[in-house]
């Protein structure tokens, strides 16, 4: 049974920011799901069964980047709809605009990201995420 | 495997609406899953691979026979509940939803006893019980 493609999947992803206009950008590594070596403007992923949705996006938080946000807002919801390698996939997001204090980042899992940036929002890094457009032009008023 | 039960299922509801104050609800039967003899607004599973827009038109159209004329999203809520000594785990998407009054009609009879239309303080009882808390939460969106 594989979120995403035997169901939906349901993710969480939390665009961290600095404060001075900076969002995290990581590189998603070898051991990621998908789209690995593309760069992923989110820290998150896969809701597990009776999480609750902010319970996701912090346990993600704390095992990708070693850290929490000091305060986060709701940004909205996306569908996803990709096909990869042939197969369709079909996954639901949550995305949350988070306050991250820099210094306080520790990538856990580099093969889960291997490359990390703080660059304004605007500052694409290439190659980006699969529907990275969609969600820059739905959220990018909010920071 | 087993929707909102081995995996957190995603479902549409709809409150429908004439455009003139009043909503359809319908009274479920003996024969549906639970809550027998409530009044429901509507709802059902989105399906793998379909939008939540698409999801949202084909469970009207099997329920009411129609397709909405207009869609306006409410919100959404996390569901944790217990089936059958287990628990489930569902987020359901909240959409209110404008119908042709005059071309409405049963379309499930095996699950839906009478349709009706009524003013919101003038909801009869017993309501599905997910609907009191969710008419609560968006009341102000549907007057």
């Amino acid at each position: 049974m594989k979120k995403g493609i035997d169901c939906v999947g349901i993710f969480v992803s939390g665009i961290c920011h600095d404060g001075q206009g900076n969002i995290l950008y990581r590189r998603r590594g070898p051991g990621a799901r998908d789209e690995q070596g593309k760069w992923d403007p989110g820290v998150g992923g896969a809701l597990e069964m009776g999480e609750t949705i902010e319970q996701c996006l912090l346990r993600e938080m704390k095992e990708e980047i070693g850290t929490t946000p000091s305060s986060f807002e709701f940004l909205g919801h996306r569908e996803k709809f990709r096909n990869l390698d042939g197969v369709e996939t079909h996954w639901l997001g949550f995305y949350y605009k988070c306050l991250i204090d820099p210094l306080s980042v520790v990538i856990g899992d580099t093969q889960e990201s291997d490359l990390t940036i703080w660059a304004p929002f605007s500052q694409h890094q290439s190659p980006m995420m699969i529907g990275f457009e969609d969600t820059y032009t739905k959220f990018k008023h909010r920071f | 495997m087993i929707k909102g039960i081995d995996f957190t299922g995603v479902t549409v509801s709809f409150y429908c609406h004439d455009g003139k104050g009043n909503y359809l609800l319908h009274k479920r039967t003996n024969r549906c899953r639970d809550e027998h003899g409530a009044w429901d607004c509507g709802g059902g599973g989105l399906k793998f691979g379909e939008k939540l827009e698409d999801g949202l038109t084909r469970e009207i159209q099997e329920e009411y026979g129609t397709k909405p004329e207009e869609i306006q999203f409410l919100g959404f809520d996390e569901v944790f509940r217990e089936h059958e000594g287990k628990p489930t785990h569902w987020i359901s998407f909240r959409y209110k939803v404008l119908l042709d009054r005059e071309k409405v009609i049963n379309g499930e009879p095996e699950k839906i006893d009478e349709l009706s239309w009524y003013k919101i303080e003038e909801f009869p009882v017993p309501l599905h019980s997910q609907m009191e808390s969710a008419l609560e939460k968006y009341k102000s969106f549907l007057k």
